[in-house]
């Protein structure tokens, strides 16, 4: 496989134009491949994004809702959920989850990539934190992160390309009660440009991160990756959707076939393919493609396509202050975070931790909603009191929980249901575990600890938020022992060596990590991987 | 969707069974939950409308604050879309927006003044020293 050859049929096929494929197209682009992307979404538009309109709050959860069960637009395939704790949330569109992301940017510790090693259980990551810290400093400038260097949480590094978000009224609070209980905590790293940037304008704080950006400074990769790549002369096809992919009698892959928005099907080639589907539409795609030569799925001589399913439960806390914070605005987005429970202490009772992001609650109606606030309800008798009490006055620790790998947690296709085309769709079974269940307690109580150190008079707790399974981990394990992951070190299928996978669904274990800091350098680090060894690829003839 | 005077009415009773009057502000009806901005709500949320009409339907002859206490407990959806509908609609109003200091999630500039040196507030992070598992034989 070489650049400027004279077959017209692309070096690389990616399917999945989220960061994955984003940062995948990027990096292959710039070494001179022929790039085509597939992505099933259209771009997203982004005069549906109402933060400027006083039916904002009504409107946010259309266009911009997290669940494709609810959403059902055209680019959306269903998810049966019904065998499962928590639904999965994403976003398929130019951009995936980042378009509707809070832009929480967290790298993984160093213990996150060797579990096995230090706390005895579930797997060790074939590689090491010092293996993925070049990629972390080169993702986090095309992504227009900003943040503080100097985080005693990780090992010492580089300055971020952007000065931190305020701390904010919240996060002052916060920041000095921490330091009265001795616990962590730091300005937060976020995708957000606190200036302008590149083609991101400056945030304004509207906190409307998740629902459309209408200042364009979120690091989305609609914004920060797309319109380069194709300037660059990738070919992103949208409106494609996916059915399989084509294998040859060497077991190599050839391509993939889609469907186009009118339903009429083409069979692009390739000499190389990058899945970057998500942990869902990744292991989906394999279990689609079994043939006679993979009759359990291709690339699942492992058996462990579509298992090990992680999640990452997720729980709020909301102080309420005397004080107006000015919540209604802010980052959403994350002003500061604490560490202070990440890492094991065996003395707890679970293995492993949770990483805490501080935001504000929004405007009047989301202090209705059961998103943060829970099952406690403020319509009724003394809903003004209670409403008074939460529009900007409070603020919320989310928790977001490592989960780890479990063979039972899983992806299969549903054997009923089917998305627009007749596709089937993926079906999740999925139980939280005892050792999720116990680390989400510890952390809500501890959480709880912290606002009322702030000053909170009162704490409200959403113990689990069913509709927040937004991070998709895990179904395509990577490892070196072909007979126990699907992918080696690079994300290269080990039943088929022209076919990678580089999403989030090839992390052995899911750290307690908001992913896609890890997920985009991961992908940096796998095409640079293929672009250094292209001349020893094998490729589909 | 159309909504008449009867449903109208119905909808204002269940409305003031979640938003009553109180600390100075009106109850959902006083604010017009169930007049013009019934019909904003409605204009973007169209999705709502057939549920409602069901509701009503169901709430006609039974007392509000019994029927939305009843809904909330059986029927956990129907009480949504009230739930949305109600305090959706009443926050539209400018009166109440006003009431409420919220001018929306309107542009609030980032101060380039960092406020994160101040108070030597990350001094005693940093003296606490690091808090991570360093990679095994590193
Ligand atoms: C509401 C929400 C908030 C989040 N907040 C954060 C956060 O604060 N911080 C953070 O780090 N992460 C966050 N995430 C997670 C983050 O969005 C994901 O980790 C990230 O987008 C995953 O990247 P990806 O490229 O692997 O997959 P995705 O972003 O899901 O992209 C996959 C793309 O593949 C396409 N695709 C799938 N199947 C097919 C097919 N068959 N044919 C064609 N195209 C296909 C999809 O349409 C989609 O566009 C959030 C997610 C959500 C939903
Ligand atoms: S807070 Fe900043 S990044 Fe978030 S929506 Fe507003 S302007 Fe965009």
């Amino acid at each position: 496989m070489a650049s400027g050859s004279t077959d017209p049929d692309p070096d690389v096929l990616i399917i999945g134009a989220g960061p994955t494929g984003a940062v995948a197209a990027k990096r292959c682009a710039e070494a001179g491949m022929r790039v085509v992307v597939l992505e099933q979404g259209d771009w997203p538009d982004y005069s549906k994004a109402r933060a400027d309109h006083p039916d904002f709050e009504l409107t946010a959860g259309q266009y911009w809702s997290a669940n494709p069960n609810r959403r059902k637009a055209m680019a959306d395939y269903p998810i049966d959920d019904a065998d499962s704790d928590i639904s999965a949330v994403l976003y398929n569109a130019v951009g995936g989850g980042t378009v509707i992301y809070a832009a929480h940017w967290q790298r993984n510790m160093p213990s996150d990539f060797c579990v096995r090693t230090l706390d005895g259980i579930a797997d060790d990551w074939p590689l090491t934190y010092e293996d993925i810290e070049p990629f972390y400093d080169r993702v986090e400038r095309d992504f227009g992160v900003s943040g503080l260097a100097g985080d005693p949480a990780f090992p010492p590094g580089k300055d971020l390309p952007l000065p931190p978000a305020p701390l904010a009224k919240m996060g002052r609070r916060v920041a000095k009660a921490h330091n009265e209980l001795g616990w962590h905590w730091w300005p937060a790293p976020n995708a957000i440009a606190t200036r302008p940037y590149g083609p991101l304008g400056a945030c304004t704080q509207r906190a409307t991160c998740m629902w459309g950006c209408v200042e364009g400074a979120k690091g989305s990769v609609d914004r920060t990756h797309w319109p380069e790549n194709v300037k660059r002369g990738v070919r992103l096809v949208t409106g494609a959707r996916v059915s399989r992919l084509e294998v040859n009698g060497a077991g190599l892959v050839t391509g993939a076939a889609y469907f186009d928005r009118s339903g009429q099907e083409h069979f692009p080639k390739a000499a190389v393919t990058i899945l970057g589907a998500s942990g869902i539409g990744t292991p989906r795609l394999l279990l689609l493609s079994a043939s006679a030569r993979f009759p359990n799925g291709l690339a699942n001589s492992s058996g462990l396509v579509g298992r090990r399913l992680m999640m990452h439960p997720f729980g709020t806390v909301v102080g309420l202050f005397e004080e107006d914070l000015g919540s209604t605005h802010g980052l959403w987005g994350q002003h500061i975070h604490s560490l202070q429970f990440y890492e094991t202490d065996a003395a707890r009772g679970f293995v492993r931790g949770a990483k805490w992001g501080l935001q504000p609650t929004g405007g009047p109606l989301s202090m209705t909603r059961s998103y943060p606030w829970g099952d406690n309800p403020i319509l009724g008798p003394n809903f003004h009191r209670d409403h008074c009490k939460r529009l900007g006055h409070s603020a919320m620790w989310g928790i977001i929980c490592e989960d780890l790998p479990e063979d039972k947690n899983r992806v299969v296709l549903d054997p009923v249901l089917k998305d627009s085309n007749g596709i089937p769709a993926p079906k999740l079974i999925y139980r939280m575990s005892e050792n999720s269940r116990g680390l989400l307690q510890f952390h809500l109580a501890r959480a709880c600890e912290s606002l009322q150190a702030a000053g909170a008079y009162e704490t409200v707790i959403a113990p689990l938020i069913r509709e927040t399974g937004w991070h998709l981990l895990g179904t395509t394990k990577m490892g070196n022992d072909p007979a126990t992951s699907v992918v080696d070190a690079w994300g290269r299928c080990h039943d088929v060596p022209n076919l990678f996978v580089c999403d989030g669904s090839i992390w052995p274990t899911s750290s307690g990590m908001n992913p896609t800091a890890t997920i985009a350098a991961m992908a940096l680090r796998c095409a640079e991987h293929l672009v250094e060894n292209r001349r020893e690829q094998k490729v589909a003839a | 969707m159309t909504f008449d005077s009867i449903e109208r009415c119905l909808l204002a009773q269940l409305a003031d069974a979640l938003i009553p009057p109180g600390n100075g502000f009106p109850s959902a009806s006083e604010a017009g939950v169930a007049g013009a901005y019934l019909d904003q709500v409605l204009a973007v949320r169209a999705d709502l409308g057939e549920r409602l009409k069901q509701i009503l339907r169901q709430a006609q002859g039974r007392s509000p604050a019994e029927f939305v206490q009843a809904l909330q407990a059986n029927d956990p959806a129907g009480f949504g879309v009230l739930a949305e509908i109600v305090p959706g609609a009443y926050f539209l109003n400018p009166a109440v927006r006003a009431a409420l200091q919220y001018d929306g999630q309107t542009a609030r500039a980032i101060d380039p003044r960092p406020d994160h040196l101040s108070e030597g507030l990350l001094r005693s992070v940093v003296d606490r020293g690091p808090i991570y598992r360093p990679t095994p034989g590193r």
